[in-house]
């Protein structure tokens, strides 16, 4: 009949076993094979507990520049507001990421003003200005923090600062690598 | 009496797979988040411009410090108050990194020396210094080649002070009394921290600290106090690396003076 199913051989293994004269085989009932997350867990909380270490409240209000090592520091202090970045490798002078001057032009000019750069603080610092006197902003910022590479030549560094001080960027900080975790 | 029987049933587990996957969004976003790199800022002090015009001659204030540290390519000198302290002489050595295949060397640095690659023989360019050791030598003048001058340094590498304010040269005794430039107390020697001390060259900038430190305390004790106890000037040529200026910078920090500025040779402040 349609729809019918045909029963199949219901003996069991048992049957078998006996009809044939084999020892009859006793499977022990096993538990069912569970997880141990118990130790996987304690993994997880000393990995979180070091990342909630690593991680400051406040943010990031630095960040590190690429193709450029920044000097060690024991005495570094943390950046407690967002300033204008000037970043300093061997071969470009960026404003705020936007490359500006080249090093080498910078390290053989005589004098202590660095034209391209200044043009770009300067239109920066009007548009503070302009900002100011529109009531967007409080005051205008003189903050600039240089992240320079470590093996950068003085004299780069010494005409990069002179140009911010001649915009009026007179609050001049070093951005450094931290060698702990004090400060 | 009946005794009522207790069925013994088996505690049951508690089901940490959502404390899991708790974690493992909590992992994800931190690790996103998550800052290695420890980046800080070193404030630079400007001195206030002088209201004096620039073609009137300045009269030299007696009371005023006028701390410089000056830094050549083979000394550091330090003047006050109209003098100067003995130079400290080094020996630049440079630990390089190969840009090309990582390979790590260290080399004295000779001033115009080309410096190569012991594997590929690549020239080496400025940018691939790792790191820049200031060795301390001893001279009796200018022209000798010099002595390195060894000193004491704990597990972090920081050289230690014997009570007269003189480096260790020898691993101090347990129990002897002993501190690192800019910290106050002294601490008592234990075979734990004993067993990790070693004889190294001494650096340049920790032997700087040291004598800016002694200068710190002698006018911090004067009176009247010089106005400008707590500043420092850092006058360095136009080629010195810019490492140097922030070791010094940190050097001066550690000695107690909290306002560092600076100053290029033969230009303006």
């Amino acid at each position: 009949m349609l729809g019918e199913v045909q029963q199949p051989n219901t003996r069991s293994f048992d049957d078998h076993a006996d009809h044939a004269g084999i020892k009859k085989r006793t499977i022990k009932k096993q538990e069912e094979a569970g997880l141990i997350i118990t130790s996987l867990i304690d993994v997880f909380v000393i990995v979180l507990t070091f990342l909630l270490r690593t991680i400051s409240a406040e943010g990031n209000l630095l960040t590190s520049a690429d193709n450029l090592v920044l000097p060690m520091s024991a005495h570094a202090q943390s950046p407690t507001e967002v300033s204008m970045i000037i970043t300093g490798d061997d071969k470009t002078i960026s404003v705020d990421g936007h490359p500006v001057a080249s090093t080498d032009s910078v390290r053989q000019q005589d004098s202590l003003l660095v034209v391209p750069i200044y043009d770009v603080l300067a239109k920066k610092h009007a548009e503070e200005q302009k900002a100011k006197m529109l009531g967007i902003i409080k005051e205008v910022s003189d903050n600039v923090v240089v992240q320079f590479d470590k093996n950068l030549p003085y004299d780069v560094v010494t005409k990069v600062m002179a140009t911010c001080g001649y915009v009026g960027y007179t609050n001049i900080k070093f951005a450094v690598m931290r060698k702990n975790e004090e400060g | 009496m009946k005794h009522s029987r207790a069925k013994k049933t088996k505690p049951r587990e508690l089901d940490l797979l959502p404390v899991m996957s708790l974690f493992s969004i909590l992992l994800t976003i931190l690790v996103s988040m998550a800052q290695f790199e420890k980046l800080g800022i070193l404030e630079l002090w400007l001195p206030e411009r002088s209201a004096v015009q620039a073609s009137q001659p300045q009269d030299i204030d007696e009371g005023l410090l006028n701390l410089t540290v000056v830094i050549t390519d083979k000394s550091i000198t330090i003047g006050a108050a109209g003098g100067f302290q003995p130079a400290v002489y080094y020996q630049e050595e440079v630990q390089y990194r190969s840009r090309s295949d990582q390979h790590v060397f260290r080399q004295v640095y000779v001033k115009g020396q080309e410096v190569r690659s012991p594997t590929d023989g690549k020239v080496m360019t400025p940018y691939e210094k790792e790191t820049i050791f200031l060795n301390v030598v001893s001279k009796k003048d200018s022209l000798d080649s010099g002595t390195y001058v060894y000193a004491v340094t704990d597990r972090e590498g920081e050289p230690l002070l014997d009570t007269s304010g003189n480096w260790y040269t020898d691993v101090p005794p347990v129990g002897a009394k002993y501190r690192e430039v800019g910290d106050e107390n002294f601490l008592t020697m234990d075979p734990g921290t004993r067993r990790y001390c070693t004889v190294t060259k001494l650096s340049a900038y920790y032997e700087v600290a040291r004598v800016l430190e002694q200068v710190h305390k002698m006018y911090s004790q004067r009176s009247p106090l010089p106005p400008d106890v707590d500043d420092v000037v850092i006058l360095a040529g136009q080629d010195v690396i810019y490492d140097k200026i922030i070791q010094m910078m940190d050097a001066c920090k550690a000695a107690g003076y909290d306002r560092v500025a600076l100053s290029l040779v033969g230009g303006p402040t």
